[in-house]
């Protein structure tokens, strides 16, 4: 792992005259280079053995509204090998918002490019195929610009139509036009979803086929897009922590965790240890409930039913758990900034033990029922497979990796909150066909129930909060009586926390891999920009490469153990 | 000018300045209480102390004058420590109102605490016990106890308004604010006490417990109730109206305003408003749509010129009506080719401070934009007599001021006899009871443009509330009526309109909004007032 | 403490064999009669183990934390506890709360004459419990805001107010336990 310095002397080196700046923030390195340069900084940075940046995690705009280069372009990498990190930025003018496209370096930065030129209008040449990926080909306008008003609403079809004899239009798959099947009859489409039993996730899936083989395949996601980001940028920092329960709504805390400490990160701030001991055990209890919903869900769809209510109800077992922590089954919003919003309740650790013994008899009979039963692992054995250097091109993160064998766990490669304390395994696969995906996740649940357990005998008495009245509200008990924390109180809820500017990223291990926050701060209380860089959005894009050529059934045990979550795809 | 340095940086002073303004107006923000900038300095609040190289104590920048070679630091631990102290102390009888005070979320007491106080409470005793609820004057309430007896309302109503209503009674830490035995706060200008109180102590009873200050939007604007032009801020929320407060202009109304105009923001959310056109086929007025409205005041217009002479008609203008709207009834007036126009003026009682005799925000405007009888042209007056006559038929009355204006006997016979009346007003009154045909018109806080304050500043106004049902501005109506009269495509854009206004009429020559801007654009000594 | 990766174990390949399908069966069948007895004793001995619960004739006893639609705290005199200072309101992430304040002769002189909660918008977050200076607003146990019309899931004040007493063991004992941090 080199540190930002040398990272940041390297780039230097190569590039005398494109390096606008370079700065390292809050530990974060990031540079600003000439438009003109990116593909070259790009390329470099991948190819070059020192920094070796083979994980695009994401693309995406800052809309500077007013300055003459008014977009910035920033691109967020990492690397599997050295796990280090840096964010290439640059600025664009907005008369002429076209920036190279990266995709010739980091075939994953397909979607993400899509998603920006959709959400801002900045352009990139040299994408294969430029179209907009959350809103409909109607739509005016590009809604996270800052003079897009929030408030502003457009009919859900096309302009002109309001009776609504609006046709939707079958998109062209790119790159293919008329292709004759082996027999010489037409391919046939196929619209799987955008309401489809065997997609647990609102996405539609236009495939080709040749007879039952898929020839071509076309994920359009974005049904259930809404303006996450947009709505945490007209709220307070506080406000949108509701709103990241609902980007991965399976595990609602471990979005949470992220978000927090990345406005944390802004102020530089540290949570006391009892609250990083609580947060961990939260965002692990998080975690085994996706897994068990992802491990249920493909259980039931390849029709094996039993494992499914199994699996089901040994998550019920975690929702109980965390409706006694926060009040909420799903959409928890636990964690605070500066701390969390409760304390553990009293007989808590208890009520984990006796609920984590019966879980773990239910994930075995799960497993029982599963693991040799010769339809499930002739659906699931040798489907679905990609290469890990392949899946790393397309920014894939989480278990999926893990299942190709890639030792890339953020708990363990950067460690944050208590994980460095903790004793636990990272499981990989062998493979990387569905089968290792699927037992990644059961091993997976074993670890986290592993760290739970430990978290329970660590976990120091103190405070939950952290001692910062800028960031956290005092105690209710206190704004009742005393006048300073009254006016306090009142302070934080006006106005909101206010960081200094800056801008920040921070990367945590989620239940499907790296979910990121990378935050703006323009010095008031709400976010300049806050953008999360979701798992399931960069984890959903292979899904084409990876059935095509495969049966249409295939279909089904790939899409589930991709775990595409709707809410954290779509935002 | 002496040249001092704060925080380390270079400033240079006016001579005999204080070093508190001095700070400000170059963005060193030094929290203080009880210095205003339109008041005497008074000294009272301790709060503005900085450390002066050389001086042994802290000293308070409102009442130090500024020296050559001054170096001033506002940061420093002992400045924090002093302010640190006065905001507890200040605090300590202070009572628990954030909730139910009308000022939270704009008081300077909680801001300072906030960004300055200790933000932990160490007093456990109870707190000291004042009158709550005091009902001062018609228009104003004080609570005791929230007073942190910077004087500044004592110091307005002695040097500002002269009537000495307020005054602090009782010493040390008995001293409390109060009203003088049998003088309420009645003045004129007794809400600005509202506004100038750092904390809730004194507050308007028009805003009171009305809603919550951060919900308000703010939009400049220009008070629309007298000729003066008091710069204001029109604070609105879910397309209401919730007050008005003074925007400073040194040039104008300095930091206040009157509390007849502040409250004259009642009529722009009224229910009883007038919203659709009317037009009277029967003994009944019906509602019509704008086009057939408008259709049929182009018609009879253009019928009455054709067939009677452009005499047969009068127009009397509005003055409470933009720069822009104004220009354009003067196109339709030319085009129609009658001189009978004129503008119905409400004059009143005027002080020396602020208020104005013409009551109308744009008199000035409008005599500017020549909606005045011409050679051979008729006034009011003259135009009433000649309807009585019946030698007038159609007659346009845009407001309802004639109504104040007129003789009442001599309007209601020239009303009687009058061919056809066109009404363009935002109520019903007496007027649209006659009226063959009622436009509804727009209030100034639903318009942009510009108005013309009796010294001849132009300034703007902005739309602060979104009129409803996309009912057209009073512009808007005049162009559509000129495209009816078969002139062009016209549009009503104020921007384009006070264009059309700089190479129309001489005394507006080069103006824009850019040029009139948030201060307003004072037109040249030579073009004089026309009345 | 160090963390480790470890190979997940694969099951053995699979031999197109008639008996490892016949043992995965019997496995299969084994796991859930062991289910079926487990809960059939359970239903016998009346501690039953099945985690259905028939709503709406059975409930489940929610933890005290539980954080149902957001309700008024109604004093002892009948009135609320509210004066309307608007922080729920403006801390409200979708806005679904409208307070209109008035002035009464009581001694805290203001309290809301109207005060209403979009329940269909509402996302039962809490973060108007959070922002209230006042222990006025919290939530309370109950989620079910159904209405035969848009119009119905619009709570107003006395459809709000909410008994301390009914709360005190409930919301107010969970939020309370962290009041002196």
């Amino acid at each position: 792992m080199a540190d930002n310095a040398t990272i940041l002397a390297t780039l230097q080196s190569r590039f005398t005259s494109g390096i606008e700046r370079s700065d390292i923030y809050r530990d974060d390195a990031s540079v600003t280079i000439a438009p003109e340069q990116l593909l070259d900084v790009a390329r470099f940075a991948r190819q070059e053995a020192s920094l070796s940046f083979d994980l695009l995690l994401d693309v995406t705009a800052v809309d500077y509204l007013g300055q003459q280069a008014r977009f910035e372009v920033v691109h967020h990498l990492y690397s599997t090998k050295h796990h280090h990190r840096l964010r290439l930025k640059t600025r664009v003018l907005e008369k002429e918002p076209i920036v190279d496209s990266v995709v010739p370096v980091w075939v994953g930065a397909n979607w993400l490019e899509r998603e920006t030129f959709d959400m801002y209008g900045v352009r990139f040449r040299g994408h294969p195929d430029l179209r907009r990926i959350y809103m409909y080909e109607e739509f005016q306008g590009h809604p996270l610009r800052k003079d897009y008003p929030k408030e502003r609403r457009q009919p859900l079809i096309g302009p002109g139509s309001p009776q609504g004899n609006y046709q939707p239009a079958i998109p062209e798959i790119p790159g293919l036009t008329h292709v004759e099947g082996l027999l010489g009859a037409e391919l046939m489409r196929v619209q799987l979803g955008p309401s489809h039993p065997a997609t647990h996730g609102t996405v539609r899936i236009l495939l080709d086929l040749d007879g039952e083989t898929i020839v071509n395949a076309d994920v359009q996601v974005g049904y259930l897009h809404r303006g996450f980001e947009k709505e945490c940028e007209s709220g307070f920092y506080y406000q949108a922590i509701p709103y990241t329960d609902r980007l991965n709504y399976s595990s609602a805390i471990l979005c949470n965790v992220g978000y927090c400490m990345a406005v944390e990160k802004l102020f530089g701030a540290e949570v006391p240890p009892r609250c990083q001991f609580i947060r961990v055990i939260g965002g692990e209890i998080a975690r085994i409930a996706d897994h068990l919903l992802c491990v249920g869900a493909t259980a039931l769809e390849l029709n094996a039913f039993t494992p499914f209510l199994y699996a089901l109800q040994a998550r019920e077992l975690i929702w109980d758990l965390v409706n006694a922590m926060c009040g909420a089954r799903v959409t928890s919003n636990f964690v605070r900034i500066g701390g969390v919003s409760a304390d553990l309740p009293a007989g808590f650790a208890d009520q984990c033990r006796a609920a984590f013994k019966r879980l773990l008899e239910l994930v075995e009979d799960t497993e029982g029922l599963l693991l040799e039963n010769p339809i499930f692992r002739a659906r699931m054995e040798g489907v679905g497979v990609m290469s890990a250097e392949r899946l790393i091109e397309y920014g894939v993160t989480g278990p999926l990796l893990r299942a190709a064998g890639v030792d890339l766990d953020l708990r363990r490669a950067q460690p944050y909150l208590v994980y460095d304390q903790l004793d636990f395994d990272v499981p990989l696969g062998t493979q990387g066909d569905n089968m290792d995906r699927f037992l990644v996740r059961l091993a997976e649940m074993r670890q986290s129930v592993r760290i739970v357990e430990q978290c329970l005998k660590m976990i120091p008495d103190g405070p939950i909060d952290i001692d910062d009245p800028a960031l956290r509200f005092p105690g209710k008990g206190r704004v009742y009586g005393r006048m300073e924390e009254l006016i306090n109180q009142f302070k934080l809820v006006t106005e909101g926390q206010k960081p200094p500017p800056g801008e920040v990223y921070v990367g945590t291990e989620s239940a499907n891999g790296e979910i990121g926050y990378f935050l703006v701060s323009d010095g008031t209380g709400k976010p300049y920009k806050c953008r999360a860089r979701t798992p399931s959005f960069s984890n959903t894009q292979p899904l084409a490469e990876l059935v095509r050529g495969r049966l249409l059934a295939d279909m089904v045990p790939t899409f589930d153990m991709i775990n595409m979550i709707g809410g954290e795809c779509d935002r | 000018m002496p040249k001092i340095t704060i925080d380390g940086r270079e400033i240079e002073a006016p001579a005999n300045a204080m070093l508190l303004p001095v700070a400000l107006e170059n963005g060193v923000h030094v929290p203080h209480y009880c210095w205003h900038a339109k008041l005497s300095v008074d000294g009272s609040c301790r709060m503005c102390q900085v450390e002066i190289e050389g001086s042994p104590k802290l000293v308070i920048a409102c009442n130090t004058p500024v020296r050559e070679g001054m170096v001033v630091r506002t940061q420093t631990p002992a400045v924090q420590n002093a302010r640190r102290g006065v905001m507890e102390l200040l605090l300590v009888n202070h009572p628990l109102d954030c909730p139910i005070c009308d000022k939270a979320g704009e008081c300077l007491l909680q801001d300072y605490s906030y960004a300055f106080g200790s933000r932990q409470t160490r007093t456990k005793e109870p707190r000291r016990k004042l009158q709550k609820r005091k009902e001062i004057g018609p228009r104003m309430i004080l609570d005791q106890e929230r007073c942190i007896l910077c004087r500044r309302c004592v110091r307005f109503c002695r040097e500002i308004t002269h009537t000495n209503e307020l005054g602090v009674f009782n010493m040390g830490d008995r001293s409390m604010l109060d009203v003088m035995e049998g003088q309420p706060l009645a003045n004129d200008y007794s809400i600005n006490t509202a506004d100038i109180c750092p904390v809730g102590a004194l507050e308007s009873k028009d805003f009171h417990h009305k809603l919550r200050v951060w919900f308000l939007k703010k939009t400049p604007s220009v008070c629309p109730s007298c000729s003066n032009g008091c710069n204001i801020t029109v604070h609105h929320y879910r397309d209401r109206i919730w007050r008005m407060m003074p925007r400073r202009n040194d040039a104008v109304n300095e930091s206040w305003m009157c509390d007849h105009g502040r409250l004259n923001y009642q009529q722009v959310g009224d229910e009883t408003r007038l919203r659709q056109p009317q037009l009277r086929r029967t003994a009944k007025l019906q509602t019509v749509a704008w086009d057939e409205a408008l259709g049929y005041v182009a018609r009879t217009l253009r019928d009455t010129v054709r067939t009677h002479g452009a005499e047969s008609v009068g127009v009397i203008a509005s003055p409470h009506l933009t720069n822009e709207e104004l220009f354009r009834l003067g196109q339709v007036v030319s085009l129609l080719g009658t001189k009978n126009v004129d503008t119905a003026l409400v004059v009143g009682q005027g002080d020396n401070l602020l208020i104005k005799p013409e009551k109308a925000a744009n008199a000035r405007g409008a005599r500017d934009m020549g909606l005045r009888p011409t050679a051979g042209g008729l006034n009011v007056a003259a135009m009433l007599e000649a309807a009585a006559a019946g030698k007038l038929r159609v007659l346009y009355i845009l407001g309802s001021d004639v109504w104040k204006v007129a003789d009442p006997q001599a309007l209601c016979g020239a009303l009687e006899k009058v061919g056809c009346l066109i009404v363009q007003d935002v109520f019903d009154s007496p007027l649209t009871e006659r009226a063959q045909v009622v436009l509804p018109s727009l209030t100034w806080a639903e318009k942009t443009g510009t108005f013309t304050n009796v010294k001849g500043r132009v300034q703007q106004i902005h739309r602060a509330v979104a009129p409803r049902d996309e009912q057209p501005s009073d512009g808007e109506i005049f162009s559509r009526l000129l495209n009816q009269l078969g002139e062009g495509q016209w549009h009503f854009e104020a921007t384009a309109v006070l264009e059309e206004i700089a190479s129309a009429v001489p005394a507006y020559a080069g103006i824009s909004f850019a040029r009139v801007g948030a201060q307003g654009f004072a037109l040249p000594e030579s073009a004089g007032d026309a009345a | 403490m160090a963390t480790q990766t470890v190979a997940v174990r694969r099951p053995l390949a699979m031999r197109a064999g008639f008996i490892r399908s016949a043992f995965a069966i019997l496995k299969g069948l084994w796991i859930t009669n062991r289910h079926f007895w487990r809960n059939l004793w359970g239903f016998i001995i009346r501690k039953p183990t099945v985690f259905t619960v028939q709503f709406p004739e059975e409930r489940l006893v929610q933890p005290n934390a539980f954080r149902g639609m957001p309700v008024l705290v109604q004093m002892d005199n009948g009135k609320e506890r509210c004066v309307a200072c608007g922080l729920c309101e403006w801390a409200c992430p979708t806005d679904c709360i409208t307070i209109y304040p008035a002035e009464t002769a009581d001694e805290i002189e203001r309290y809301p004459r109207v005060f209403d909660i979009d329940m269909s918008r509402c996302m039962f977050c809490g973060l108007c419990e959070e922002a209230c200076p006042e222990e006025a607003i919290v939530m309370s146990q109950n989620v079910e805001i159904c209405a035969y019309s848009r119009r119905g899931t619009l709570w107003h004040k006395d459809d709000l107010l909410v008994p301390v007493d009914k709360l005190l063991d409930t919301r107010l004992f969970h939020v309370r336990r962290g009041y002196d941090r």
